[in-house]
């Protein structure tokens, strides 16, 4: 096949009984949960694999499973499903009803790789001469201008990033199927669905944020999603160094509410999950660094969820040093190391200045979708998709749209899946009755009168 | 392998064994203990082993599409993964094999992470000797392999939904839009549960009244929907797709007429139903928490009272001045987590022996939803809060802090293990509370107060008959357990029935509706087929070695699983044991009782337990 | 098999270039610098091996670069970590230019 006749653009336009925005967890819940009803369903993914921010996590909260370990079978089980498709690697654009469906419109991204041939055999990778910073490391470990995304990545294709390729053909020439296609263009796709289920996911606020942190100036003050990568088995140092220069960390700080509860810096809200996922990195800490000192800077830790607060009490016998305080300022010295100026409210209310030789600031969850009004749904004033009435909670008020995850509002991922759940449930029910309205018949119940009992 | 091992075998064909084994390093989680590629090269020359390979992800699609293409470029007809727990994925690679066109069950599992690098982490050389021995044993167990087909067994496509509260009014108007009939038992004769006496709901500070009223009107209304209200679920027995329950109801004195106008006409007389349904949503809800008598002075002091207390009477109490059973009140104090976050020595233990050692999540909101009411509508209330962490997690509930502290609430933050202490009051106030107060530096305060109001937690409604005959798996915290905490919330190691709202653990009314919501799609997942399918593992009788003594009957743990029959041989009556496949867990106790070697469990016969020990024994690791 | 370049293919990587310009020259920068400084770290590495401060103040790197280097070539296999040494850990180079051909 010559590349000059592979993707052109063109039009389709396919139905499906429902799309779901987003291929993280909660995407891929209710995706699975509307597919074993025997609905057909579509996945639009914008990163080149499904599995969200929770297949780059390294374990999760409170029962320590390894997250790749049990994000991989959902991920699979929707890969293989008979009744879903995957569309990674594409945006969704635009959603408007058409009728009594929804009609959007995708961008499908040039992979540069023709998807029908390549055999994720990472050939390609391996010849290409340029790396650049892997944006699933956080940008800590290196990734080659084609690459496959991740280990576990589905679908298990290469995809070349332009911003880095220098067009020297190497990645052409080492195929050994002939799948580069340099001269891919955006693809633009139009499909119908009975109904739609946004979830779209978060992302966290920058650490830059509170500028009395300096986290500009030292590159050891990281997001936890930064030091979640550090704590996987398979992450890029191998082991936790700090990034700066490589050196084992001795003193780790973990600030609580750094992004959040926070109305100067526009999150008033609490995000939930931090609490818990720092005492989860924490104890992963104790584990990998046996020797270091790691303390907690919290103002209350938020261990609400079912066997959250155990854990916490697990953490705190672990030797994992719990301090009741706002850290007011971090500043890095000429050393690499950071002081944290904190009213120790349990200490006498003192001012303690401490040393630490790496920083973990909780940020703030944040939607990922900035604009929900052009997916056909309102947003909160707080940015997070609305959801008006109370009696159908996944319901974003408008006509066959529904939300699921953290696109509603922070939340850990059981929440998550429970919520993905609830908007299948839903989204099922509304497509049930627009069949009940076209004349499907329901079964009747079945109950029979026994009579009248011995009293 | 011997020649009398060969005859033994049950060629699922009458071909040799081609046996793939694969080898995962699981990213690290396993190489960095066993020596994934020296094991390889020791497996490759077990008996019967075409292939042997080592992956990084073996779960990976790549690391399935080499078993598929394996097995059919290959030829192999038998299929080992050495990787994580079965728990994980045996299912991910029955698929793969499946896809490679063989039969799922010509595969075995082997875990070498939890069962070995993860708890040999300090003896890499071991561990991978006991890998060898391990996947030996899963080789020997293929020699003797079957090739096994799902169960199919009928489904009754309706749903039974225990509970009135709004777990189960939410499950059962979603199952019902599906259209799925449902069955919604109640106890009381009131659909709505606690939050029907509610004041109001949080953070959308809906009147709780009207937010049952108009969810109960959904279910009473639908002609799918047949509610009973005071009934109970008098019996229930059977398995996924095929319960069988029976449903008691009350008479009801003199009324035909629901009270509330919700659920169908009671009958006067008692009644009894029947149903088949194929699966169960228990939505049984909880209860507040009740403080032991002395408790923070409950039930000695009368200016002691419980939130559901509070403020149930705080909405009937008019504006003006605030007044408690008579007597104005000035100073009222908050105190959290009784009855959650209890600590070991210092709280004393429920009935059970144990203490509530859980958050119960939906308090702090729901107290300072309270406190700020208050103060709002009594501002020269001084209102005392005794907490330890505020958990208004998310969005919406922050607000009620920091609106609380605006108000002027004033918080105070104890610890634990220094619980306040609630004594009689002096000088015309009816209580102090003396408190270890960390917001002042640990300095003993003592508070004045003419009302204490306790947040109390949550407990599960006490079900002991239904836990009983469904045989459901309770948490050490007395709640009904989920099968995985983080990936099925939902669902149940019993399958069919399943968890919806606060039956599983303490929720708020919008996590509540999440979890009812995810109940009901797992539901109606369920009820979407004519057939419900059960995994094979099941005991199963050669009638021919079956000599009818009935020891297996009295083993059999699980009502209805065996059964005895009797049967004409040759003109002579004579008694057998049978399985019913349903309802068999194929735990082994009546292959290991039975003395003939009659009966024999489907994928793990004791013919494969021999080749296993065999395997086990006859691998010898080299060192090195 | 690696695939011969067509005619086609050639069509397509000028096109690529043709869409791709870089005015500003930032990637050609960036791609020198890349294959100057981990040039710079490799010689080093020969000599012997050494942990981030030791290749950082041998090659006049910072040493968050140089341990972004180390950790991309310790992804490709170029490089091996054999163990702490005191607060940081050493890194050795693996030669590997030969196995390619081999294959």
């Amino acid at each position: 096949m010559s590349p000059a006749n592979g993707q052109a653009t063109q039009q389709q336009e396919i139905r499906y009984d429902a799309v779901v925005v987003g291929g993280g967890i909660a995407g891929l819940q209710a995706a699975l949960d509307l597919a074993d009803q025997d609905y057909q369903v579509l996945v639009v993914e914008k990163q080149p694999s499904i599995g969200g921010r929770m297949i780059s996590l390294s374990k999760v909260f409170p029962t320590l499973d390894c997250a790749s370990c049990i994000t991989t079978p959902k991920m699979s089980a929707a890969a293989h499903h008979p009744n879903i498709t995957l569309m990674t690697y594409a945006t969704v654009d635009a959603i408007e009803p058409a009728g009594d469906h929804q009609r959007l419109t995708l961008t499908k991204k040039p992979r540069y790789v023709d998807t029908s041939t390549c055999i994720g055999c990472r050939l390609c990778e391996y010849e290409c001469p340029v790396e650049y910073p892997d944006p699933f490391e956080e940008g800590i470990g290196a990734v080659r201008a084609i690459a496959v995304p991740f280990a576990n990545a589905i679908p298990q294709y290469a995809v070349l990033n332009p911003d880095y390729c220098i067009a020297c053909g190497a990645c052409v020439r080492a195929c050994a199927s002939d799948a580069i296609r340099l001269d891919q263009q955006p693809e633009t796709v139009t499909v119908e669905a009975g109904a739609v289920v946004l979830a779209t996911g978060f992302h966290l606020n920058s650490t830059t944020l509170k500028p009395q942190y300096h986290a500009t100036e030292s590159k050891d003050i990281i997001s936890p999603l930064h030091l979640e990568r550090l704590l996987a088995p398979h992450g890029p140092y191998g082991r936790v160094l700090r990034p700066s220069d490589g050196k084992i960390p001795e003193s780790v700080a973990f600030v609580l509410c750094a992004g959040s509860r926070d109305q100067s810096i526009g999150v008033p809200y609490c995000s939930r999950v931090c609490c818990m996922y720092s005492i989860k990195q924490a104890m992963l800490l104790s584990g990998a660094l046996p020797t270091a000192d790691i303390t907690l800077y919290y103002m209350d830790i938020r261990a609400f969820g079912k066997g959250f607060e155990q854990f916490y009490q697990n953490a705190k016998a672990m030797g994992i040093n719990f301090v009741k305080g706002k850290v007011a300022r971090i500043a890095p010295q000429s050393d690499g190391d950071m002081v944290l100026r904190v009213e120790a409210i349990e200490d006498g209310g003192q001012v303690m200045e401490n040393r630490h030789d790496l920083v973990v600031l909780a940020q703030g969850i944040v939607p990922d979708l900035v604009m929900p009004e052009n997916l056909g749904a309102a947003r909160e004033t707080d940015g997070f998709v609305k959801r008006p009435d109370p009696l159908r909670p996944a319901w974003t008020g408008c006509e066959g749209i529904f939300v699921a995850g953290t696109a509603a509002g922070p939340k850990d991922i059981v929440d998550s899946i429970m919520e993905a759940g609830s908007a299948a449930m839903e989204a099922s029910h509304y497509l049930a009755q627009k069949r009940a309205a076209g004349g499907a018949e329901a079964p009747a119940l079945q109950l029979e009168v026994i009579g009248a009992s011995g009293d | 392998m011997t020649e009398q091992e060969q005859g033994a075998a049950q060629q699922p064909e009458s071909e040799k064994p081609r046996i793939g084994v694969y080898i995962c390093r699981c990213g690290g989680n396993i190489s960095d203990v066993v020596d994934t590629e020296a094991l390889a090269k020791q497996v490759q020359s077990l008996g019967d082993v075409a292939t042997c390979k080592v992956e990084t992800f073996m779960c990976s699609d790549p690391g399935q599409a080499t078993i598929v293409e394996d097995i059919q470029k290959q030829g192999l007809n038998r299929v080992v993964v050495a990787s994580c727990s079965p728990f994980l994925h045996e299912l991910t690679f029955r698929t793969a094999v499946q896809r490679g066109g063989l039969n799922p069950y010509l595969y075995e599992h082997v875990n070498i992470r939890e069962q070995d690098s993860w708890v040999h982490k300090h003896d890499p050389a071991g561990a991978t000797a006991k890998a060898l021995r391990m996947i030996s044993a899963a080789v020997g167990k293929l020699h003797h392999v079957e090739q096994l087909e799902r169960i199919r067994l009928g489904n009754h496509r309706q749903a039974l939904v225990v509970g009135g509260g709004i777990a189960g009014l939410k499950a059962a108007v979603e199952l019902a839009g599906k259209g799925i009939p449902v069955i919604l038992v109640e106890q009381s004769p009131q659909l709505g549960g606690r939050v029907a006496s509610l004041a109001r709901t949080f953070p959308g500070e809906i009147e709780g009244p009207e937010f049952v009223h108009k969810l109960a009107d959904q279910v009473t209304g639908h002609p799918l929907i047949r509610v009973f209200r005071r009934a109970r679920v008098e019996s229930v027995s059977g398995f996924v797709g095929n319960f069988d329950v029976r449903i008691a109801v009350e008479s009801q004195p003199g009324a035909s007429e629901p009270p509330d106008g919700h659920g169908q006409a009671a009958p006067a007389e008692a009644q009894e139903f029947h149903a088949s349904v194929g699966t169960i949503i228990m939505a049984t809800g909880s209860d507040p928490y009740t403080p032991a008598r002395g408790e923070y002075g409950f039930a000695e002091q009368p200016a002691v009272v419980t939130l559901p207390d509070f403020l149930r009477q705080l909405a009937d109490t008019p504006d003006g001045e605030f007044r408690w059973n008579g007597r104005p009140v000035r100073n009222v104090g908050f105190l959290h987590c009784v009855g959650s976050r209890q600590v070991d020595g210092v709280n004393p233990p429920q009935p059970d022996g144990k203490i509530n050692d859980y958050c119960s999540r939906y308090c702090c909101t729901a107290i300072l939803q309270q406190a700020l009411t208050l103060k709002q509508r009594f501002p020269a209330v001084n209102v005392f809060d005794f907490y330890q962490d505020i958990r208004t997690y998310g969005r919406g509930r922050e607000d009620y802090y920091t609106k609380s502290s605006a108000a002027g609430v004033v918080f105070l933050r104890f610890h634990g293990d220094e619980p306040p202490v609630v004594e009689p009051g002096e000088n015309g106030s009816a209580l102090k509370v003396r408190v270890k107060d960390w917001l002042t530096f640990g300095e003993e305060v003592e508070v004045p107060l003419d009302l204490l109001v306790l947040g109390v937690g949550m407990v599960p409604h006490a079900i002991p008959e239904l836990i009983d005959r469904l045989k459901l798996p309770v948490g050490a915290d007395r709640f009904l357990q989920e099968v995985h905490p983080k990936l099925r919330p939902v669902e149940t190691a019993v399958n069919g029935v399943l968890l919806a709202g606060t039956a599983q653990a303490p929720m708020d009314i919008e996590e509540t509706f999440s979890a009812a919501g995810a109940a009901a799609v797992k539901a109606a997942i369920l009820l979407s087929r004519d057939v419900v399918e059960l995994d094979p593992f099941v005991a199963e009788v050669d009638a021919e070695k079956c000599n009818g003594c009935e020891r297996c009957l009295e083993e059999c743990a699980y009502t209805g699983a065996l059964l005895k029959e009797t049967v004409e041989i040759d003109g002579e009556t004579v008694v057998k044991a049978r399985v019913n496949p349903g309802l068999c867990f194929g735990c082994g106790a009546c292959v290991a009782i039975c003395p003939t070697r009659a009966i024999d469990l489907k994928g793990w016969t004791l013919d494969q337990f021999d080749a296993m020990v065999d395997g086990l024994i006859e691998a010898v690791p080299v060192a090195g | 098999m690696p695939t011969k370049l067509t005619p086609a293919h050639r069509e397509a990587l000028k096109r690529f270039r043709d869409e791709h310009t870089d005015p500003a020259g930032t990637l050609k920068t960036y791609v020198a610098d890349f294959r100057h400084e981990r040039k710079q770290i490799i010689e080093a590495l020969r000599k012997a091996p050494a942990t981030v401060p030791e290749l950082a103040s041998q090659t006049g790197f910072s040493a968050e670069r140089v341990l972004w280097h180390v950790t991309a070539m310790r992804k490709y296999g170029a490089a091996v970590e054999i163990g702490p040494d005191g607060s940081y850990v050493k890194y050795a180079y693996i030669e590997q230019a030969k196995k390619k051909e081999k294959e």
